[in-house]
């Protein structure tokens, strides 16, 4: 299922079911289903508080800048889209992946895909890895992005994402701020 | 034969990133030179970083220091790491980013089977001395802003 958005714009935030925070406008925010999914016929409408990112195309424009969909488009028209690719590396058993830490590494996603979609960034992978460092005798588990952009690009996507993580982490309390500083972090790779 | 002659200067750490960078231009470098050229990177913004946060040769990273980081953090971990923690209290990004380095230098240094370069998305040596080296210098001149910890 690949759900198209056929409308919508920036600075609205709506919780998928990844506890993902999307931005979207709230007077605009639709999308519009190319098969009928979950009950609903095809071409239905939905309010985007039900849609799931997992697996979701976004229609933008091929450049980066602001994310900015067309308003009205039929549905069979042609469209450039950016794949939301799948969090791979969840079936992964590890002393370190432990459900907290899971569930942060799903939020680092969910801020990650956000910038992402908002900024027309080409993700093409996101992985779980855990990296073992045998001089310090520790593991972190860590978020991979591969991008499809130049280094300039990815380390400029990769600062942009601080404000949104600064965010995130003042809302959580001391101890799971500190365990995400210790645990959990990020790896962008370039092509 | 050249002479080196002591200096009451200290030791520019950069030195190593601009030796890394010589070695990842050279077309002809082997494996050998471009692990080291990775370590060396990272070495040169680990240093930057440690004497920015604790002063020159971590002379302010002392043992009550570290300890109330290690306290911090609930956890037995490695100068390398505590310094990382240190620089991400200041900014998350960049300590990701000098995460990664270390990473990098991890692999470089004591991994020998060649499928940690996949886990990294690279095909070559060559490869990564270039995803490191771009990093690195772009982590340089933030870690050479970071405030004393």
């Amino acid at each position: 299922m690949m759900p198209l958005a056929t409308e919508s714009a920036t600075e609205f935030w709506t919780e998928s079911d990844v506890g993902a925070y999307v931005r979207l406008s709230p007077e605009t925010a639709k999308l519009t289903l190319p098969r009928r999914e979950a009950g609903r016929p095809a071409g239905a409408s939905v309010e985007l508080e039900s849609f799931s990112l997992r697996g979701a195309f976004a229609s933008v424009e091929p450049e980066y800048g602001e994310l900015s969909f067309v308003k009205g488009r039929k549905e069979e028209e042609p469209t450039k889209a950016i794949q939301i690719p799948q969090l791979e590396g969840l079936d992964k058993h590890d002393p370190i992946l432990t459900s907290t830490v899971r569930d942060m590494l799903h939020k680092l996603r969910a801020i990650v895909v956000s910038r992402a979609m908002q900024t027309r960034f080409p993700l093409r992978r996101t992985v779980v890895s855990v990296f073992r460092d045998p001089e310090e005798e520790r593991s972190q588990a860590l978020l991979r992005l591969f991008v499809d952009a130049n280094a300039a690009q990815a380390i400029a996507f990769w600062d942009s994402l601080e404000k949104d993580l600064e965010d995130w982490l003042e809302g959580l309390d001391e101890h799971l701020r500190l365990r995400f500083l210790r645990d959990i972090s990020l790896r962008v790779h370039w092509s | 034969m050249v002479i080196v002659t002591p200096t009451s200067q200290p030791f520019d750490p950069e030195e190593f990133f601009r030796f890394s960078a010589t070695i990842t231009r050279d077309p002809t470098a082997d494996e050998a030179r471009l692990r080291s050229a990775i370590s060396r990177a990272y070495h040169a913004t680990h240093l930057i970083a440690r004497d920015r946060l604790f002063g020159l040769d971590a002379r302010l990273f002392s043992k009550s220091v570290k300890k109330a980081i290690r306290r911090k953090i609930a956890g037995d971990v490695g100068s390398h790491a505590l310094i990382i923690f240190a620089v991400s209290e200041k900014s998350k990004t960049v300590g990701q980013q000098l995460g990664q380095l270390k990473d990098a230098r991890v692999i470089a240094d004591y991994k020998l089977d060649q499928k940690h370069l996949a886990a990294a998305g690279k095909n070559s040596w060559r490869d990564y001395a270039e995803e490191t080296l771009a990093l690195a210098s772009q982590v340089l001149p933030s870690v050479k802003r970071l405030p004393r910890y």
